[in-house]
């Protein structure tokens, strides 16, 4: 049954892209080689009218309120990835020395709202609510994060992010086990068949390489590390194969559309990461409290302002590294190659593995 | 419990962080800022607070400038615009939401003098008075900064038709001694353009050291007759796209 339905939504993702490329190879490849810096904003262009049109309008100007509301207890750039962070909101095109910054370091997916959010706000639901195994608990915490995911204006990361929770708590609550990469191969065809021109979005490419890069990787890794004699016990550690796994993933895809590649975003990561969770968390309730008390949200910021400033000064340091971001020219063929030793690479891993 | 080590760190950073800025504006200080096509100064006077020269064109002179104070206190007390293009005034929007009730001059003319403390004065060189038949550029305030024996010249984007006669206005305090000696800092007007800056007016001046405030751009600025003109005259040439950030602080 489960086998029928993804062959059956793998044909109907195919027609909806074929639809939109004109079904030919040699299209398929010109398209993808020539359109390298597109930004599809499809539903933004053809939002005119309805419900959907609607929310979104409500929902860019609550987020552009929020800004400037957080914008008055916090400086730049730290108000700037507070509003990255819980809302999704990207303004670092007003600090493009900053923007520059967060590309060279390899940090630029923390402003985004991605799995961790749509988790978050899942979990904080279910504590007020009760237990998660309630038919009607499930679905307002399913429809909250909906409703979150579309008020950090349905980016590609948050969209994939709630798809995959929510299948898999459907799962949970229906008791059968959960296989992650099946669940993201899923979200993906559901995300193109809704909308198949993301297909050649950057965000939506990058969105599933890393988390991907994160489920399939970091196995195969521990059996490199292993066979080099690095032992793998500590928790800095564990985010540092973390971070490259998704790094393997990603880079040739940044480096094809963006020509440069971060060296040093693998040590940057695991130790800026850690105030990332802090601040949503802490941010989310400043941004609730500039609202409705603002008081209460500039003690909130008080707090939250040295951890952003441990964040905004590593990434700064890192950055000032002549050799922090390489240049690379990579053609479409040369990903390929990369992507088929990648897999070649990570199957033989995992094959040592359970031998 | 578990919240103990969050709290010791806000602290320890905070103590850090307060030792380290009150360490950096007891002495007096002046920053040209990184920020890109535009201007944005920011002079430390220790007796009397922070104050800004343009804020650059968007949210870039304010994450500078926020660096540089322990927060959540804005000490920047006061903002001089020098004209309204955005690649002068463009941050000032997102700095007044943060500074709240921020005072800002913006219409002030030949004569005016603002005292910044007892040590340190801007003088007004320009615009004559307010003809709004000149260009916006040439309607720049034109600034003289003296704190003791330290003078720079603040020129915003006014062009050689208003900078040749504040050049023999400089000449003439050179003359009477209100000036300690030759201008320790020349600002290049108008981001060092050929239409703003002579060869004549840099001799005139004769800056010890001349800023050009630039980023990329596509006006050809700084132009390279400007810069070699700058060299010919012996000034110590510094370019904010660079160099970065300049930071001149007095002994004194």
């Amino acid at each position: 049954m489960k086998t029928k339905l993804f062959v059956g939504l793998l044909l109907l993702t195919f027609w909806r892209v074929g639809q939109l490329v004109n079904w030919q190879l040699t299209t398929f490849i010109g398209r993808f080689s020539a359109d390298r810096a597109v930004n599809y904003t499809a539903s933004e262009a053809t939002c005119a009218q309805g419900i959907y049109c609607s929310f979104t309008v409500a929902a860019a100007k609550f987020r552009s309120l929020a800004s400037d509301n957080i914008q008055a207890v916090l400086p730049s750039p730290h108000s700037e990835l507070v509003m990255g962070m819980v809302l999704g909101e990207n303004r670092f095109a007003q600090l493009p020395k900053y923007n520059d910054i967060l590309k060279t370091v390899g940090l630029v997916h923390v402003v985004v709202v991605s799995g961790y959010n749509i988790s978050l706000v899942f979990t904080l639901l279910m504590r007020m609510l009760g237990s998660h195994y309630k038919a009607r608990n499930l679905l307002v915490g399913l429809l909250c994060t909906f409703m979150y995911s579309g008020i950090s204006g349905f980016g590609v990361p948050a969209v994939r992010a709630w798809l995959m929770g929510s299948v898999a708590v459907i799962f949970k609550f229906y008791g059968r086990p959960v296989q992650g990469t099946r669940v993201l191969m899923f979200s993906a065809l559901v995300m193109l068949c809704a909308a198949p021109e993301q297909l050649f979005t950057v965000s939506f490419m990058l969105s599933f390489l890393a988390t991907l890069g994160v489920m399939v990787v970091p196995e195969a890794l521990k059996v490199v590390w292993r066979l080099v004699g690095i032992k793998i016990e500590a928790a800095l550690f564990e985010d540092f194969n973390t971070s490259l796994s998704a790094q393997l993933m990603v880079n040739p895809v940044i480096a094809y559309y963006f020509g440069t590649v971060s060296l040093v975003a693998l040590i940057a990561n695991p130790l800026v990461l850690w105030v990332v969770p802090l601040c949503t968390v802490v941010g989310g309730m400043l941004v609730f409290f500039t609202f409705v008390c603002p008081a209460v949200s500039r003690l909130l910021a008080l707090l939250l302002y040295p951890f952003l400033d441990v964040f905004v000064s590593f990434s700064e340091f890192f950055s000032s590294f002549n050799s922090a971001s390489l240049h690379i020219d990579v053609g479409l063929y040369g990903i390929l190659l990369y992507y088929l030793i990648l897999v070649l690479g990570v199957r033989l891993a995992r094959k040592a593995s359970c031998d | 419990m578990r919240l103990i080590p969050y709290g010791g760190f806000i602290v320890c950073y905070y103590v850090l962080r307060a030792l380290v800025v009150t360490s950096q504006t007891r002495l007096f200080s002046i920053s040209f800022l990184d920020v890109g096509q535009g201007d944005a100064f920011v002079i430390n006077i220790p007796e009397y607070g922070r104050v800004m020269i343009d804020t650059g064109a968007d949210y870039q002179s304010h994450y500078l400038a926020a660096r540089k104070a322990v927060f959540p206190r804005c000490d920047i007390t006061s903002v001089f615009i020098t004209h309204y293009d955005s690649d002068h005034a463009g941050g000032l929007a997102r700095l007044n939401r943060y500074c709240r009730a921020l005072p800002v001059y913006d219409t002030m003319q030949y004569g005016d003098v603002v005292h910044l403390g007892t040590t340190t004065k801007l003088y007004v060189l320009s615009p004559p008075d307010s003809n709004p038949l000149r260009t916006i550029n040439d309607n720049s305030l034109v600034f003289l900064l003296k704190h003791r024996e330290f003078e720079a010249l603040l020129t915003g984007d006014a062009g050689l038709a208003v900078l040749e006669p504040v050049a023999k206005l400089i000449a003439d305090y050179k003359k009477q001694g209100l000036l300690a000696g030759d201008l320790d800092v020349y600002k290049l007007a108008h981001h060092g353009s050929s239409y703003n800056t002579s060869a004549y007016l840099l001799e005139a001046l004769h800056p010890v050291r001349c800023v050009v405030s630039v980023g990329r751009n596509n006006y050809g600025h700084p132009s390279s007759h400007v810069i070699q003109a700058a060299v010919a005259v012996g000034c110590l040439l510094h370019r904010t796209d660079t160099d970065g950030t300049l930071t001149l602080t007095s002994a004194l």
